[in-house]
C-alpha cells in the first residue's frame, strides 16, 4: 500500500516537472514572439501617423462604458479624465450599479446631471433601470442609474444604451492615456473583421496624475504594488503580445477593451453568471464566430494603456486573485467543448488547452507538487541535490522571464523613465521568486477550491480615492478617504490608496 | 552536488542549465540597460538637434536667412533625423511656409526614396509617408507606384499622401485601386477621398453606379458622396436603390439619400420600410422621417411597434437633425409609456 502511494507521488513529481517544463517553455516562446511583435508594432506605428489617420471624420464613434459601484471617492475624477480623452467622436456612459454610497450624487453635482430620454438600442436583460441622466455641461456624458446587478449586468445596461458601432469597456476607477482610444481603435480601422481589441493595463499606484491624465510614471512605494507592476508588465508585454503574435488572444481585460457592439449584442452581452465576464465574453466571441464561419479578428494592441489602482494589502490582493481564478475556471468549464476541437482552430488547439491545463489546473499541480516534493524529501526517497537544482532552475528561469518583460518594456514604450525604477524592476524580477509567486499560486489554489465550492460574488474592493494636491504628489494615509477633487488642475499620487 | 557533477549526467545538465539561464538573465539585463541608455541618448540628441535647428528654421521661414544656414547645420549622420524634424513642421504648416519646408527638405529626400525598396513594409510605408509629405511634386510617380505595393500598409500610406495633395488627378489613381483597401474601414477611406473636395464627386458617382464594381468599393464611393452631401448623387442613389440587393450597399445608399435627398426620392425609399432587414428598415424609416414633411403621429406608432430598437432610435436622430422637437418629444413619451 505504502509502496503504491509512493509510486503515485513519484508519478506526480514527474507530472509537476512536465508541467514546469511546458509552462516555462511556453512563456519563453511567448516572450520571444513578443520581442519580434513589439519591434514590428513600433515600426508600424511610426509609419502610420495615427493622429492624422484619426483627424478625419472616418474615425468610428465610440462609447465608453464605465460601470461604477460605490465609487464616490474616484468617480468624479475618473469621469473627468474620460471626458478629456483625445478622440474625434465618443460618448461616455457611466452605469451606476446600485451604489450604496453617494456615487450618483457626486456625479450629479459635478456634471450637472438631469433626467433625459435615451431609448434602448439593445435588449440584453438587466436589473431594473431607475433612470437615465445626461449632463448639461458635457453633451457626451450619460449616466444610467440602475438597481445593483453586478459588473456584467452594469456593462449590459451600458451596452443597451450604446449607439456607436464600437464600445469600450473600462473600469470606472481606471485612467486612460489621452490617446488611448485613438490607439485601441486602430485594429478596427485596419481590418474590418476586427471584433475586439484589448489594450495594456498598467499600475497607477506611484504615478502622478494631473487633470485626469497620468503625467509622471513611477513605481509605487509599496513593495506589494511594485511586484504587481512587474507582474502586469510580464502579463501584458510578454504574455498578451505573445498570444497576439500567435493569433490566439483569448482574454481582453475588463479594465480596457474595445468591442464591436452589434456582435456583442448578438451573442447576448456579458454573462452575469460569472465573475470573469471579460474572459468569458472574449471566449464566447471566438466560439460564436468560429462556429458560424464568420471571418473575425480579436486583437491585442500593446500601446494604449489604462492605468489602474492595484491592491496594496495582502487581504485585498488575495480576494482579487481568488476572484480571477474563479472567473477563469467558470469560463473554461463553461466552454470546455472547445478543448482540443479542431473546428476552433488555434483557439481550440493551442490557447484554450494552455489556459485549461497551465493556468486553470496549474495552481493545483504546482501546489500539490510542492507537497509531493516535500514528502519525497522528508521520506529520504528523493535527492536533495535534484530538489535544490530544480529549485534553482525554477528561480533563475522565473527571473529570466520577468527580466525579459522589463527588456521588452525598454524596447517598446519605456514608460518608467527613472533609472532607479529600471534597476528596481530588474531586482523585483529576482525577488518575486522568493515568496510572492508561491503566495499568489496559493491564492489561486484557494480560488480553485472556492470555485469548486460554488462561491460567487466579487468580494469587497475597497477604494479610498485619489488624493489631490495643487502642486505636488501626496502619499495618502492607507484607509483614509481622499478629499473631494477640486475643479481644475490637480496632482494625484495614486500610491498606497488603500 | 559538486562531487556528483561528473557522475550524474542529470545534475550536470541542470547545473549547465542554471549557468546558461544566469548568463541569459545577465544578457537580458544588459539588453534592458542598453535600450535604456539608447533611449536616453536619443532623447538628449533630439533635444540638442532641436535647440540647433529651431532658431535656424524660424529664421528661414521668416525670410531672414538663406536655406544654406540650416543646411550647414545638418551633419551627414543627422540627415534622417532632420527629415523627421521637418516632417513635424510640415504637418503644422500650409501655403508658402509649407513650400519653404519642402524646399529645405529636397536635398535630403533622395536617400529616403531608396528606402521605398526596403524589405520591411514599415520602413517602406514610413518612407512613402515622408516623401509624400515633403516632396510629393517631385516623387509623384514613386508614390503612385506604391499603390501597387504588396503591403496594405504601404499602399495606404501612398493613398493618404495622394489624397492629401488635394489633386483630383492623383486621387483618381487611388480610386482606381480602391478594391485593394477592402480590409480597411470604408468610412476611413471615404473620408480620405472627401479631403480632395467636391471635384471628387463626379468620379465617385461613376464608381457608385458601376454595377461591375465590388459592392464594398461602391459602399466607399457612396459614403464619400454622403460626406460631400452631393445632391446629384442622391438622384443616382435613389435610382440605384430599386435594383441593388447587397445589404451594405442599400444601407449606404439610403444614408446618401438621407443626407442629400429630397421629398421626390421618397417613392423608392418607402417600400424599404417593410424590409425584413433591420438596418435597412431603420435607415429607410429615418430617411422618410427626414424627407417627408407629412411624417406624423400615425407613422410614429408604426415606428415604435418595430421589433428592432434601432428603428425608433434612427427616426429620433433624423427628426432631431431637422429640429422636429415636438415629434421627438412625442416619440420619447410614447416609448416611455411602452
Amino acid at each position: 500500500m505504502t509502496e503504491a502511494l509512493w509510486r503515485v507521488v513519484w508519478w506526480f513529481n514527474g507530472l509537476v516537472l512536465a508541467y514546469f517544463l511546458i509552462l516555462n517553455l511556453s512563456y519563453t516562446a511567448s516572450s520571444m514572439m513578443a520581442f519580434r511583435t513589439l519591434r514590428r508594432h513600433i515600426r508600424r506605428l511610426r509609419a502610420l501617423d495615427l493622429d492624422d489617420l484619426l483627424s478625419s471624420v472616418g474615425a468610428p464613434p465610440i462609447t465608453l462604458i464605465a460601470p461604477a459601484y460605490n465609487e464616490e471617492a474616484t468617480c468624479v475624477e475618473s469621469v473627468r479624465s474620460l471626458l478629456t480623452l483625445q478622440y474625434p467622436a465618443f460618448e461616455v456612459v457611466v452605469v451606476n450599479d446600485g451604489s450604496k454610497d453617494r456615487t450618483i450624487e457626486r456625479l450629479t453635482e459635478a456634471f450637472d446631471l438631469t433626467p433625459a430620454d435615451r431609448m434602448a438600442s439593445g435588449t440584453v436583460p438587466t436589473a431594473e433601470i431607475r433612470g437615465i441622466l445626461t449632463s448639461r455641461s458635457h453633451r457626451n456624458l450619460w449616466v444610467v442609474d440602475k438597481v445593483n446587478g453586478g459588473k456584467a449586468d452594469a456593462l449590459n445596461a451600458g451596452l443597451n444604451r450604446c449607439r456607436t458601432p464600437i464600445f469600450c469597456a473600462i473600469d470606472a476607477d481606471s485612467i486612460l492615456d489621452r490617446d488611448a482610444l485613438s490607439r485601441i481603435v486602430r485594429p478596427f480601422l485596419e481590418d474590418r473583421t476586427t471584433v475586439a481589441a484589448g489594450g495594456v493595463v498598467r499600475i497607477a499606484n506611484g504615478c502622478v496624475v494631473r487633470d485626469g491624465s497620468v503625467v509622471e510614471v513611477g513605481l509605487p512605494s509599496s513593495f506589494l504594488a511594485q511586484l504587481q507592476a512587474l507582474e502586469y508588465l510580464r502579463a501584458f508585454l510578454a504574455g498578451r503580445v505573445g498570444w497576439e503574435a500567435a493569433g490566439s488572444t483569448l482574454l481582453i481585460s475588463g479594465a480596457f477593451g474595445a468591442f464591436r457592439r452589434d456582435l456583442v449584442a448578438a451573442i447576448g452581452g456579458y454573462d452575469t453568471a460569472t465573475v470573469g465576464e471579460d474572459m468569458e465574453l472574449t471566449v464566447r466571441l471566438h466560439r460564436y464566430c468560429l462556429e458560424r464561419g464568420i471571418a473575425y479578428h480579436v486583437a491585442f494592441v500593446p500601446d494604449p494603456a489604462a492605468w489602474t489602482e492595484c491592491p496594496t494589502t495582502f487581504r485585498v490582493l488575495r480576494r482579487q486573485r481568488d476572484r480571477w481564478q474563479r472567473g477563469l475556471i467558470e469560463t473554461l468549464v463553461k466552454h470546455r467543448a472547445m478543448l482540443f476541437r479542431a473546428r476552433y482552430g488555434r483557439i481550440g488547439l493551442i490557447a484554450f488547452p494552455f489556459y485549461f491545463f497551465m493556468e486553470m489546473l496549474g495552481p493545483v499541480i504546482e501546489g500539490f507538487g510542492y507537497l509531493a516534493f516535500a514528502a519525497t524529501l522528508a521520506s529520504g526517497r528523493g535527492s536533495g541535490q535534484y530538489f535544490t537544482a530544480f529549485l534553482l532552475v525554477s528561480i533563475v528561469l522565473g527571473s529570466v522571464l520577468s527580466i525579459a518583460a522589463v527588456a521588452l518594456e525598454e524596447l517598446s514604450f519605456h514608460r518608467y523613465p527613472k533609472s532607479a525604477d529600471l534597476a528596481r524592476l530588474i531586482w523585483l524580477g529576482v525577488a518575486e521568486n522568493f515568496g510572492y509567486r508561491q503566495m499568489t499560486m496559493f491564492w489561486r489554489l484557494t480560488g480553485t477550491f472556492s470555485a469548486l465550492r460554488g462561491k460567487h460574488g466579487w468580494g469587497k474592493m475597497e477604494r479610498v480615492g485619489f488624493a489631490t494636491a495643487a502642486t505636488s504628489a501626496l502619499d495618502p494615509q492607507p484607509g483614509a478617504a481622499g478629499p473631494t477633487p477640486p475643479p481644475g488642475p490637480a496632482v494625484i499620487e495614486a500610491a498606497n490608496r488603500r | 552536488m559538486i562531487d556528483d557533477l561528473g557522475r550524474d549526467p542529470l545534475i550536470l545538465a541542470l547545473v549547465i542549465g542554471i549557468v546558461g539561464l544566469i548568463v541569459l538573465a545577465l544578457a537580458l539585463i544588459g539588453t534592458a540597460v542598453r535600450f535604456r541608455v539608447r533611449n536616453n541618448r536619443t532623447g538628449r540628441e533630439w533635444s540638442r538637434r532641436e535647440r540647433t535647428w529651431d532658431p535656424l528654421i524660424l529664421m528661414v521661414l521668416s525670410g531672414a536667412g538663406p536655406d544654406l544656414a540650416i543646411h550647414e547645420s545638418v551633419a551627414p549622420a543627422d540627415r534622417l533625423y532632420f527629415i523627421e524634424y521637418l516632417l513635424r513642421y510640415a504637418r503644422r504648416l500650409e501655403g508658402p511656409e509649407r513650400a519653404v519646408i519642402e524646399r529645405i527638405a529636397e536635398p535630403y529626400l533622395g536617400p529616403l526614396v531608396n528606402r521605398i525598396g526596403h524589405r520591411d513594409e514599415a520602413f517602406r510605408a514610413r518612407a512613402i509617408r515622408t516623401v509624400g509629405t515633403l516632396g510629393q511634386a517631385r516623387y509623384r510617380d514613386v508614390i503612385v507606384a506604391a499603390l501597387d505595393d504588396p503591403s496594405d500598409l504601404v499602399a495606404m500610406a501612398a493613398a493618404r499622401s495622394l489624397t492629401q495633395s488635394g489633386s483630383p488627378a492623383l486621387a483618381a489613381a487611388v480610386l482606381a485601386k480602391l478594391s485593394r483597401f477592402g480590409r480597411w474601414r470604408p468610412s476611413l477611406i471615404a473620408s480620405m477621398l472627401v479631403r480632395v473636395g467636391p471635384a471628387m464627386a463626379e468620379p465617385l458617382r461613376a464608381m457608385m453606379a458601376d454595377a461591375s464594381a465590388e459592392p464594398a468599393v461602391r459602399v466607399i464611393a457612396v459614403e464619400a458622396l454622403a460626406e460631400l452631401s452631393d445632391p446629384l448623387a442622391a438622384d443616382a442613389a435613389a435610382r440605384l436603390l430599386a435594383g441593388v440587393t447587397d445589404r451594405n450597399l442599400v444601407v449606404a445608399l439610403l444614408g446618401l439619400v438621407f443626407v442629400a435627398g429630397r421629398a421626390e426620392h421618397l417613392k423608392v425609399v418607402r417600400p424599404l420600410v417593410a424590409s425584413p432587414d433591420a438596418p435597412v428598415r431603420a435607415r429607410a424609416y429615418a430617411t422618410v422621417a427626414r424627407l417627408d414633411p407629412g411624417f406624423s403621429t400615425d407613422q410614429i406608432a408604426q415606428v415604435l411597434r418595430d421589433e428592432s430598437p434601432w428603428v425608433p432610435i434612427r427616426v429620433v436622430e433624423a427628426l432631431e437633425s431637422i429640429g422636429a422637437r415636438r415629434l421627438v418629444a412625442e416619440i420619447n413619451a410614447a416609448a416611455h409609456r411602452a
